[in-house]
């Protein structure tokens, strides 16, 4: 046993920190994250105390119509059954146990060795990294790869020498040898890859990300994905690759919302190097806040996603930043029709501080005009990120600011004009564990803000907000052969909004929300063919929600190891605090009120199951097919209304999507393609007071606007020498709209006797059961031709291309009251020169 | 096994160009776009008052149209106001509204001097040549006495007694007021209207009796920021309107439960509402016989709809 000194342990639950104390807790000792995990414990008894003591007396002062109208939405009209208590609390005891079992095997392992492989030039961790260890003769002794955070553990590894071989595409084999005896019990060894002369650069990507463990319903991105998808700009954006995934809906090119497998874009989770972005798209569909330049990867979860990610219910876009080069300068600038764009990288101090500059301004606006079309819309975007490499043992810290502008009208004759800014500051350290089990952990901090609103540009009616501050510790620790991966958060939001009775029920204008949370999921390894990864995440926030449990699973079976046929599945209930409201009523809206709950109720509530199966044939091809279901609860929408009005109450739903994702891919030295069909149904459920008056029902189903049935994609492109080609194919059958069945006069006798020979009357159109209409089919081909100049120390890219080449009519909404159909782009040429310094 | 590579690249790639040409053949079919639902259930856009006690009946008859606006045109309908053996043809004007000074939009209005009959149901029915139909059945109340009105001139309060109705639809107490205002001028002021539901005056105390107090000068005092002495009544009259069930109920409504209910539409195969009522127009006075009995005063002229209805 180690001699360590105990701290005097008292009442665990009054330990104070010292005065003056400022040191960050040393969460690899075993007794520091004990006494972490019982305190955390004691908070949550006592706040949930308070809670109840405060839920009782807020109960009282819920007015009758609201609480009728909850008790209408939550039980008697609940058409998909909450997932029972007692599974929650099963599963979440087993979890327990784990957490335990932790603190227990604190000794239990023997000799480890652990480490991070990173990029040798800006300490960018390598993901999916291969690593073996050999005898002295090359025998194999045991591989694995890395994570992603870089990390690779061995475990239980016998005395001896062994050769350490460390590869990864593009880059010099490390190769050593190491000493295992017992005279410690981890070894830790980082490993920095240098690009070498077999780099095969951004060209080659055979058996890319095959090694890596993708879940199901997870999407490994890179770089070259993102180039890959015709923009029309110098660069590819992370928006236009993910519009060409199965299963993710853009209702449009304006407006920057994307629906994935039946989610709203409020359900969407987006992070940038750990720190939220509330609205990561901009106002032009094609472009997002991560340019291609930016981009080390990115993992995209379309559902299924583990309890490390908490808050929303439907997807996550989990961005890693490039690091700056600890080394060299590199600089890009680019400029299209529809935007100019600058990237800036350099050492600061070589070999441990760097920075990144991107910056972007689009000028579609001004373009537009010279194609005899009004493209009212702009944004702007800055990104620095400063990175510091703290020791050779690939430990990193960051920091992080980013803003962005948005601003146009989505109807661009007349409607009202749109406008949301975000800000981002975050921080970031990430290290490898120096003593005891712990193998990795990173620390985050990060302020996220949204601001939009909506009307006139100089007095906008209607305006929201919402700002967090999050701090989080995640950590991961190997313990023998189970690996722990778990974390512990604390947030802080603040929440405003005015909207002048858009949505007349949320009359509620400021709110702070305190919350924390904590996760924990294993990786169990059964046999070398199944692993199993149970988890579970914990979330609450004062005064507000209770206590809440989301279990959450992933299973996976490769029989023939990771190269090979993999059948996965998962299954998983996520919560989300805060619903991002929008009057979806039709689809040209990108204004969104973010808020607690509508009515005190509880928290929106979803529940994913997803099956898949991704089988390679061969070394370039592979396909992939998912299948899933979702059940969402108290889904705030848009009350129904008969009447084309411009305000609205708010009601619950209950949302359930299936579907199935189909894709293959190709990905040969020159020609490369992939092809996606989704299909899907959303059907919410609602019971809004009027229906039993209107349709003699009080509960009615719908498909909401965002219902995509069919989706196909295509993507093919050439990459030879210095030419390359790419070309975009994308369908989609209609979106649903609330069809008008005519036109009158409304004559009303309340006010006074109605005299039709001097009133009027109020114009009105006449509306059908909501959303039973389909829009025409979605379809446009984009294309763009990609020629590389070699001046010396600079490539110069020049570009051609066409967004909607062959001039489809692609309807964007229709405005049921002024008969107007609103197009999304017609065909649109461009050009784009693309200067950089080569790597 | 490299065979087996290259058929699987074969046809992937014949795959792909298989999925490319049936995208182009795709882009040859532009497909329609009919915003409109077909509407099979609603034909006629029908509202108006039928009044017992007016020389010319207007309802305005609309067919339920494809767009918001609507052209100055002749309407093609055919409108019918029949009862038993009686079928009165109802004619046709154009009218324009000017909801601003540079908007003008149109309506079809109907209209019959025909002599209608009290406590008689009524069919309006609308038809056109493609066979649109639409109808509304309702009743006319019979005809009730004139109320009696007990007004005192020192207070300008009144009491005001109505029997003999099935169902009191309207009452309101129309002035004109002259009034010292707050720089010390004279105004006078328009038609003021004050209904008496929203007074909280009006109470039934039998089948079919009703009484309602009016006593409106110091809300108009309120409102004008004057004393009550500085008012001056020039003209004051009430409207007494009686109706039955074809009346709309509930009308404390939001407009999203208006506009599709049934229960507040009679129209069948289009929306509207279509209500039979006798109005009396009285003097807001006294009338007393020769015994100094209070009696009810003499009517005013039937509502004239197509003129200003206080006009001087």
């Amino acid at each position: 046993m180690n001699e360590e000194v105990f701290p005097e342990v008292g009442n665990i639950c009054s330990v104070s920190r010292p005065k003056n104390d400022y040191s960050f807790p040393d969460f690899t000792n075993w007794y520091v994250r004990l006494v972490f995990v019982l305190r955390s414990f004691c908070i949550i008894v006592k706040i949930s105390h308070h809670r109840a003591i405060v839920r009782k007396n807020i109960s009282k002062k819920i007015p009758a119509a609201t609480k009728k109208r909850l008790q209408m939405s939550y039980s008697s009209f609940r058409v998909s059954e909450r997932p029972t208590n007692l599974v929650v609390k099963i599963l979440s005891s087993v979890c327990l146990l784990l957490v335990l079992s932790l603190f227990n095997s604190e000794n239990a392992y023997s000799q480890t060795i652990r480490g991070i492989i990173s990029d040798a030039n800006n300490a960018t961790p390598l993901v999916s990294a291969n690593i073996v260890l050999q005898t002295l003769d090359e025998e194999m002794y045991a591989g694995t790869s890395t994570d992603g955070n870089g990390l690779f553990v061995f475990s239980s590894v016998d005395e001896g020498t062994y050769l350490v071989k460390a590869t990864y595409i593009g880059y010099e084999m490390y190769e050593d040898t190491i000493t295992v005896d017992w005279t410690t019990d981890v070894i830790n060894l980082s490993i920095e890859l240098k690009p070498g002369e077999n780099q095969l650069g951004d060209i080659v990507v055979t058996q890319r990300g095959r090694d890596a463990d993708v879940d199901v319903g997870q999407q490994k991105i890179d770089r070259i994905d993102i180039r890959r998808a015709p923009t029309p700009a110098g660069s590819g954006d992370l928006a236009t690759y993910i519009q060409t995934l199965p299963g993710v809906v853009a209702t449009g090119d304006r407006g920057g919302n994307l629906f994935i497998r039946g989610g709203t874009p409020s359900e969407n989770l987006t992070l940038i190097d750990g720190a939220l972005v509330y609205q990561p798209f901009h106002i032009i569909g094609f472009f997002s806040v991560f340019p291609e330049e930016v981009v080390t990867e990115a993992d995209f979860y379309a559902g299924g996603f583990g309890p490390k990610y908490s808050g929303r219910t439907s997807s996550v876009l989990d961005v890693k930043l490039r690091n700056g080069d600890l080394y060299e300068r590199h600089w890009s600038a680019s400029v299209s029709p529809f935007i100019g764009q600058i990237y800036f990288e350099s050492p600061i101090k070589k070999g441990e501080t760097a920075l990144i500059v991107s910056a972007r301004n689009s000028f579609i606006d001004q373009a537009s005009s010279l194609y005899g079309d009004n493209q009212p819309m702009n944004f702007n975007s800055q990104l620095i990120k400063y990175n510091k490499a703290i020791s050779a043992a690939g430990s990193t810290c960051s920091a992080l600011f980013m803003r962005t502008k948005d601003e146009g009208q989505l109807d661009y004759e007349q409607g009202d004009v749109y406008r949301w800014n975000n800000f981002v500051l975050g921080g970031k350290c990430a290290a490898l564990g120096q003593q005891g089990s712990v193998s990795f952990f990173d620390i985050n901090l990060s302020v996220s803000h949204i601001s939009n609103e909506v009307g006139d540009p100089d007095d906008p009616e209607r305006r929201s907000s919402a700002t967090v501050f999050n701090t989080q510790v995640n950590m991961i620790q190997v313990v023998n052969k189970l690996r722990l991966e778990y974390g512990f958060y604390t947030n802080i939001r603040w929440l405003d909004h005015e909207i002048n009775d858009y949505f007349i029920d949320l009359n509620i204008e400021k709110r702070v929300l305190l919350g924390s949370g904590a996760y924990l999921q294993t990786i169990i390894p059964v046999g070398d063919k199944i692993q199993i990864k149970p988890g579970v995440a914990a979330s609450w926030y004062l005064f507000r929600y209770g206590v809440s449990l989301e279990p959450r699973a992933q299973v996976s079976f490769q029989p023939r190891g990771k190269k090979n046929e993999e059948l996965s599945a998962a299954w998983g209930i996520y919560r989300q605090p805060l619903t991002g409201i929008t009057d979806f009523r039709d689809a040209g809206s990108a204004f969104t009120v973010w808020s607690t709950a509508p009515y005190d109720g509880e928290q929106m509530t979803s529940t994913h199951a997803m099956i898949g199966w991704r089988q390679p044939l061969g070394e370039k091809i592979d396909y992939s097919i998912e299948g899933y279901m979702k059940w969402t609860e108290d889904l705030p929408v848009s009350t129904w209304s008969t009447i084309a009005q411009f305000n609205t109450n708010v009601s619950l739903a209950d949302g359930e999507t299936q579907g199935v994702d189909v894709k293959l891919n190709y990905d040969g030295r020159i020609f490369y393609s992939s092809a996606g069909y989704g299909y899907s149904i959303t059907e919410y459920t609602t019971a809004q007071d009027l229906f039993s008056t209107w349709f003699g029902e009080p509960i009615q189903k719908y498909n909401p606007p965002h219902d995509r049935r069919h989706q196909v994609n295509v993507q093919a492109g050439f990459d030879f020498e210095k030419f390359k080609i790419n070309l975009s194919w994308d369908f989609g059958t209609g979106l649903p709209y609330t069809r008008p069945l005519g036109f009158d006069d409304l004559i009303r006798f309340e006010d006074s006797l109605p005299d039709v020979t001097t009133e009027y009357g109020t114009p009105r159109v006449i509306l059908d059961k909501p959303f039973t209409g389909r829009m025409p089919e979605f379809h446009r081909l984009n294309v763009s031709v990609e020629k590389s100049v070699d001046l010396n120390t600079l490539w110069m890219k020049l570009q051609v291309g066409a967004i909607n080449t062959y001039d489809q009519r692609n309807i964007f909404y229709y405005d049921v009251y002024t008969q107007r159909r609103i197009d999304q782009l017609p065909f649109f040429p461009y050009a784009s020169i693309k200067v950089e310094t080569k790597r | 096994m490299r065979s087996a590579a290259k058929k699987n690249t074969f046809l992937f790639r014949s795959l792909v160009f298989c999925t490319a040409l049936m995208g182009l053949i795709w882009t040859s079919c532009e497909s329609p776009f009919d915003p409109l639902a077909e509407n099979d259930t609603y034909a006629f856009s029908i509202n108006g008052v039928i009044d017992l006690s007016a020389d010319t009946q207007w309802v305005r008859v609309m067919p339920i149209r494809d767009s918001l606006t609507f052209s100055a045109q002749k309407s093609k309908a055919k409108v019918m106001l029949s009862s038993g053996s009686t079928n009165i043809s109802m004619r046709d004007s154009v009218f324009a509204y000017h909801p601003s000074i540079e908007d003008v939009t149109y309506a079809n209005n109907f209209w019959t001097k025909d002599n209608l009959v009290g406590g008689v149901e009524y069919t309006l029915s609308a038809s056109n040549e493609n066979g649109a139909f639409a109808s509304a059945t309702f009743s006319i109340p019979a005809d009730f006495p004139t109320p009696v009105v007990d007004y005192r001139e020192e207070t300008r309060f009144a009491y005001v007694e109505v029997s003999g109705i099935e169902q009191l639809v309207v009452a309101e107490a129309t002035y004109i007021l002259r009034y010292i205002d707050a720089n010390g001028r004279p105004q006078t002021s328009p038609p003021l209207t004050v209904n008496q539901f929203e007074t909280e005056a009006v109470e039934r105390y039998r089948s079919g009796d009703f009484t309602f107090r009016v006593n409106d000068m110091p809300y108009f005092a309120e409102e004008l920021g004057v004393s009550e002495n500085a008012i001056t009544i020039l003209y004051s009259e009430l409207l007494i309107i009686s109706g039955n069930d074809s009346w709309p109920r509930n009308l404390d409504i939001d407009d999203d439960l208006y506009v599709l209910s049934e229960d507040f539409y009679n129209v069948e195969g289009g929306l509207g509402t279509v209500s039979g009522i006798v109005s009396k127009r009285i003097p807001l006075e006294s009338c007393r016989d020769s015994n100094e009995e209070l009696v009810a005063c003499p009517t005013l002229p039937a509502i004239n709809w197509q003129e200003q209805r206080y006009g001087e």
